[in-house]
């Protein structure tokens, strides 16, 4: 074809869209009338704008005949049933005649797959998934500020919580914890461990109870209470071991 | 209904447009002729789909024309419009004129040249 050809990106977007034999044909058959529309009276920007029209609106009917029909080579009168293995052959062997543009192509399905991935994750963790326990919702976590300082967000003092505990009547009940880390010590070793000190009312408030053992008493709020191991902590120091509930460590 | 269904409205247009045009239909062309006669732009995509699901229905046939074109070097490939695609285009006129009987006074529309 002579004189001034369709625009680049919109051939280059049926190009990739549409594979052939349809999309040779297709491209054909608007280059055709793109030629027709360059005719003074109707101007370069008018069929340019046509073609885009015709590139951008083509793509939905030929992709829902290609799902409806199961491939492209019915256009070629091959069968049907052969489309999908057809088309993959054909991306392959694209793939192999332009190593560099398959390695762009890769490597920007890889840095946009692992984007998505990583942005899920945390939107999952922090927004979508609960908390693991029963009535999750309504579960709220209350916080300090000081806003003639600063916007940051504290953890209460304790004497404030006792305020709160005693004066706050919009929730059934309130707990608070304190993040640390205590020694654990045998005749052999000794050994840090990270730790909790909490109210007597957390695992209540967040409705879980012991596997083994039983909750805190409220009278038992001092700093070396009685403790509650984790399920990983009670395996690995001590064996998984049932009778160490009630003994001294 | 027919033994294979309702012809949809687009498939309607372009089984007419294949036997308006008869042996000089393809895909070009048809497209044109619908653009012409209904005044609406016509997606070269839908046309291409459309002629591909009437073959698949056996309303429709096609043969690669003499010849090849400029630009992709391949033949045109014509179209014809198959004895079930005329029988279906009947019953769809059929089913329509039996629904338009009796919503007078719905004006009818003035029949012209070209649109």
């Amino acid at each position: 074809m002579s004189g001034p050809r369709p625009p680049a990106l919109a051939r280059l977007l049926l190009r990739a869209l549409v594979p052939d034999p349809p999309g040779r044909d297709l491209r054909a058959d608007l280059e055709e009338e793109y030629a027709e529309r360059l005719r003074p009276e109707r101007g370069r920007w008018a069929a340019d704008l046509w073609y885009w029209r015709q590139a951008v609106g083509c793509l939905v009917p030929l992709w829902r005949r290609r799902l409806e029909s199961g491939g492209w080579r019915r256009w070629e009168g091959g069968p049907g049933l052969a489309g999908w293995k057809a088309d993959l052959r054909g991306a392959l062997r694209r793939l192999r005649r332009a190593p560099a543009f398959a390695g762009l192509v890769i490597l920007t399905l890889a840095v946009g797959i692992g984007a998505n991935t990583a942005i899920f994750s945390v939107l999952r963790g922090v927004l979508i998934r609960p908390l693991p326990y029963p009535e999750a919702d309504r579960l709220v976590r209350l916080w300090e500020t000081n806003p003639e300082v600063d916007d940051a967000r504290h953890g209460p003092s304790p004497l404030n919580f006792a305020d709160w505990e005693r004066s706050v009547g919009s929730f059934e009940s309130m707990a608070a914890w304190y993040l640390t880390s205590g020694t654990y010590r045998t005749e052999a070793w000794a050994e840090e461990l990270r730790s909790a000190q909490v109210t007597s009312d957390f695992f209540r408030v967040l409705g879980v109870r012991p596997a083994l053992g039983r909750d805190f008493r409220r009278e038992e709020v001092v700093r070396y209470g009685p403790v509650m191991l984790s399920h990983r902590v009670w395996r690995r120091l001590f064996g998984g071991d049932p009778s160490v509930v009630g003994t001294t460590i | 209904m027919g033994k294979t269904g309702a012809l949809g409205a687009f498939e309607e247009l372009v089984l007419l447009a294949l036997l308006r045009l008869g042996e000089t239909a393809y895909s070009v062309s048809v497209r044109r002729e619908i653009e012409d006669r209904t005044g609406s732009e016509i997606s070269m995509g839908a046309v291409y789909a459309t002629l591909d699901r009437l073959e698949e229905k056996g309303y429709a046939s096609s043969r690669l024309g003499d010849g090849s074109r400029s630009g992709s070097g391949r033949p045109r490939r014509f179209y014809a419009v198959e004895e079930e695609g005329r029988e279906a285009l009947a019953r769809s006129r059929e089913v329509r004129g039996r629904m338009w009987d009796g919503v007078e006074p719905f004006p009818a529309p003035e029949r012209g040249g070209g649109s």
